[in-house]
């Protein structure tokens, strides 16, 4: 009777599908911090957009209370719509940080060969890791349940989209978390996982569905309606947008074939599929390492007798931390994957400028437009993770006590990792620097003086951030919580301030903030400067033609603009400096965390 | 040439070290020994600079660590317990790394590190990755990289730690190279028996205070070993020996022991002669009569609680 109950417990309670691993990640889980800090900033951001969402849509204080209950019924589409696509990408973001080191954490502190030894299999440990996860974004997701629940009540919104977008935000989570998970066995660096499976996840469900939109419209004619259809059933992010649109929009004229649930079921069998591989490729790794042959496999693929060229020895010139920064690559890839790379991106390039070529868009404004900021966004994503690398990799490889206990100096380490990450990022600053110089000086589609100012407005953002994310860096324990909060930070000084001074302005009807704000924007100078300079109609303006947008004064011709922009550019460069003076002064505290 | 006056390093409320006192002279090799969390690698970050302390001072060849620490650094070669290795740079680019940053002149640098590339033996891997070393040989690698700059003072933290028992013995026969070298060398260790085998003095310490401080044979001192005597005799004369000894005065006990008598003296006399008189004249046959030694292991575990923090 009582091994009865025992089996018919384990069963209820999965815990012979989760082992003991399930139980063991939600003690840690519950001891992590982080975990209640991404809780409370999710809920802030939702109540944030709510606040700003209502009092853009209900409450003018010149409306009266007849117009405010008309406009609830929008106001109530509004926020559903804005909760499910926060919801929605958050989600997936937060499934793939936390999954980013659930296997790699298990191999690196070698206790991956260890649960070999015991009773718990590579099912049991793939499980419970990604469900623990899972519950902690479940538990997240749930915190929106009454917001939606309230607005539910006041009417507005069917069940069949709170059902579709529940589904497919479900699903898309689990395929980003198993990804992250697979991904995880590979690579030791958390933050390598999350750049790698969000490039991944925007290659799958941005890239891929251009590209194949592209195909069926040029080589096969397709109507876009049929186009659509096709690329919904496997893209989760088109299909919620679609949903948003015929709840938004409800006569636009969606086709009324395509259905959420297969993108669901698809999305769900190709996660079953990921799901199993990682499994069968975990046990492989921990038997490998129960043996002690992970460590030894690593060893001998770094031989130099196996390494062709290796007997090369490099001696270091001037600076000896500043030679070595300057010589590490973007990323640390054999030569064949580095030619595999720079061919995918170079081709993906090329395709894409072919594609706007045959389109006639090349001289167009808004092409500029797209691809200067597609670079910099880019850009100061990988400026971004890579200077928030900087010193947590140093501590967690060993090297740092060793580093500190010579003579370099502390500033001379900051320089010599600024270099460092400005090394390292610098392909993907060459792309945008490429583009403008060959469409300004090439091909007169830009006019000159915008690749000037676009420098001027570069340089000083790759620095700031690149001070901020050493300063993170120094200041954290581990790489992941540095790269995740330089992110935040970056997204919080450009993103969320703005979107902040807009609700702060609301009330008052001065609009004072929001526009200094945004004038000290750098994607503001950005899009002011292509929307001058871009475009075969402005290339060739003479100098007095030029006049900016400024959203302060109104329009400033070229000189005041370059001026403008190169104060502002002292100003993020004190500011980086002051980060610099700060990161020097904690440098050598808490050496040994 | 290392000195510490009331060295005291608290992290919160945890008391590391506590008025460390500490004294090492010019060309020593020091023994610093301690359960787990006594406070040793604490020590020796404080002597490294790479901590500071709470309170006291610290110097090193005359230099404050506190508020010379460049000069510091320049004396010191520091290697911590768990030593991590660049991926990407070769055993030859590593030292050479190490040189530079410590400002040795470039014209000098490849004569250095083929210099130290010798003594540690690792010629032969000068175009090896450092990370695709073995333990051994990365300790070794370690090793050379604290000699590059030919610092005057040696701080290792235990440099044999994970060795087999042939790359322990090589890197023992190196640190007498060093010793022979002048140089002053701060050693932990748990393997007390090398310690024992290589170093002029020793430094137990327990709980963030220094136990004990000073020569193994100050040790064995404090400890009453010279007061006992070890004594092998024919098995048929044993009984007779007991008997003999017992009747000696100055003898407080004779303990039978094995294959041997244990004689302890009373009030720290050191009385072979006595022993020996006494069965010589009762036509006792001795095999043999040698003074009691205690291992460092033994005088560790008297001279500490097994406190840790």
């Amino acid at each position: 009777m009582r091994s009865a109950a025992a089996t018919l417990s384990k069963t209820v309670t999965l815990s012979w599908l989760t082992g003991p691993i399930f139980d063991k990640e939600l003690r840690i889980s519950s001891r992590r911090k982080r975990n209640y800090v991404l809780r409370s900033a999710y809920l802030a951001i939702l109540l944030l957009a709510l606040v700003l969402i209502w009092v853009e849509m209900v409450g003018s204080r010149n409306a009266n209370i007849t117009y405010q209950a008309s406009r609830l019924y929008r106001a109530g589409l509004a926020i559903i719509s804005t909760i499910v696509v926060i919801q929605f990408f958050a989600a997936q973001i937060f499934s793939v940080i936390m999954l980013s080191n659930s296997i790699s954490d298990e191999i690196y502190h070698k206790t991956l060969g260890v649960l070999m030894t015991t009773p718990i299999n590579s099912l049991q440990i793939v499980t419970g890791k990604f469900l623990s996860k899972l519950l902690q974004i479940f538990l997240m997701m749930g915190l929106t349940l009454p917001i939606l629940g309230i607005v539910r009540v006041f009417g507005g919104v069917p069940w069949d989209f709170l059902l579709a977008s529940f589904c497919l935000t479900l699903t898309s989570v689990l395929f980003a978390g198993i990804l992250s998970l697979t991904i995880s066995i590979h690579s030791k660096h958390a933050y390598v996982v999350i750049i790698v499976t969000l490039l991944l996840l925007l290659l799958l469900f941005v890239l891929l569905p251009l590209f194949g939109a592209w195909i069926l419209y040029e080589g096969f004619g397709l109507r876009e309606n049929k186009i659509v259809t096709s690329i919904c059933l496997a893209n989760p992010w088109l299909t919620i947008c679609l949903e948003l649109v015929k709840l938004n929009e409800p006569g636009v004229g969606i086709p009324a074939f395509f259905g959420w649930g297969w993108n669901c079921l698809g999305t769900l069998a190709v996660s079953a599929g990921l799901f199993i591989r990682a499994v069968c490729v975990v046990r492989k790794k921990a038997l490998l390492q129960a043996c002690g042959q992970l460590s030894e496999s690593k060893k001998r693929s770094r031989n130099p007798e196996t390494n062709a060229g290796a007997a090369k020895i490099r001696h270091i010139q001037g600076p000896p931390l500043l030679w070595k920064e300057i010589r590490q690559p973007m990323f640390n890839i054999g030569p064949v994957k580095k030619t595999l790379l720079f061919l995918f991106v170079a081709g993906c390039l090329i395709f894409s400028y072919f594609i706007f070529e045959s389109e006639g868009g090349l001289d167009e404004e808004y092409f500029h437009f797209l691809y200067s900021f597609i670079f910099v966004i880019i850009g100061v994503f990988f400026t971004t993770v890579f200077s928030a690398t900087t010193i947590t990799s140093e501590r967690s490889s060993r090297n740092w006590p060793m580093l500190l206990g010579t003579l370099i100096s502390d500033s001379q380490i900051i320089i010599a990792k600024t270099m460092g990450v400005l090394r390292r990022s610098a392909p993907i600053w060459l792309l945008l620097i490429g583009h403008i110089m060959f469409f300004s000086f090439i091909v007169r589609y830009i006019h000159p003086v915008a690749f000037f100012q676009i420098l001027l407005i570069i340089i000083p953002i790759i620095l700031f951030v690149s001070a901020s994310g050493i300063m993170f860096s120094t200041l954290l324990k581990n790489t992941t919580s540095a790269v995740v909060m330089n992110l935040i930070f970056v997204v919080v000084v450009w993103a969320v301030i703005p979107f902040l001074a807009a609700i702060l302005s609301i009330p008052s009807g001065s609009g004072d903030l929001v526009e200094l704000v945004v004038a000290l924007n750098p994607f503001y100078h950005l899009g002011m400067v292509l929307e001058q300079t871009a475009g075969s109609h402005n290339a060739h303006d003479s100098l007095s033609e030029l006049q900016y947008y400024w959203i302060i004064d109104g329009e400033a011709g070229f000189f005041v603009t370059t001026l403008w922009l190169f104060v502002i550019g002292l100003g993020y460069l004190f500011v980086s400096w002051l980060m610099w003076i700060l990161t020097k002064n904690i440098l050598r505290t808490k050496v040994f965390r | 040439m290392i000195e510490t006056i009331n060295l005291t390093k608290c992290y919160g409320n945890l008391q590391a070290l506590v008025d460390l006192n500490l004294k090492i002279g010019p060309g020593d090799i020091y023994g610093f020994i301690g359960p787990n969390g006594a406070g040793k690698t604490t020590t020796m970050r404080i002597l490294a600079t790479l901590l500071e302390p709470t309170r006291g001072r610290a110097f090193v060849d005359g230099k404050n660590v506190l508020t010379q620490g460049k000069e510091v650094r320049r004396a010191v070669g520091y290697m911590p317990d768990f030593m991590g290795v660049y991926d990407d740079l070769k055993v030859f680019e590593y030292l050479e790394f190490f040189a530079a940053a410590f400002d040795i002149p470039s014209k000098q640098r490849k004569s250095i590190v083929e210099g130290v590339l010798e003594l540690t033996d690792l010629e032969g891997k000068k175009s090896a990755a450092v990370d695709s070393l073995s333990r051994g040989m990365q300790q070794r690698l370690g090793l050379a990289r604290v000699l590059i700059h030919d610092p005057k003072v040696l701080i290792l933290d235990e440099p044999a730690s994970g060795l087999d028992p042939r790359a322990r013995i090589e890197i023992r026969e190196l640190l007498r190279e060093l010793k022979k070298m002048g140089k002053t060398i701060m050693i932990s260790s748990h393997i007390l028996s090398e310690l024992e085998e290589i170093c002029d003095y020793v430094g137990i310490i327990e709980h963030g205070q220094l136990v004990f401080s000073g020569t193994l044979e100050e040790i064995w001192k404090k400890l009453g070993t010279h007061s006992k005597v070890r004594v092998m005799v024919i098995p048929e004369h044993k009984e007779k020996a007991i008997e003999l000894l017992n009747a000696v005065p100055e003898i407080e006990q004779v303990t039978e022991q094995k294959s041997y008598l244990l004689v302890n003296f009373s009030d720290g006399q050191i009385a072979g002669n006595v022993v020996a008189k006494t069965l010589v004249r009762g036509n006792v046959d001795i095999i043999s009569i040698e003074p009691e030694r205690l291992k460092l292991d033994d005088a560790f575990l008297q001279l500490t609680k097994g406190m840790v923090h």
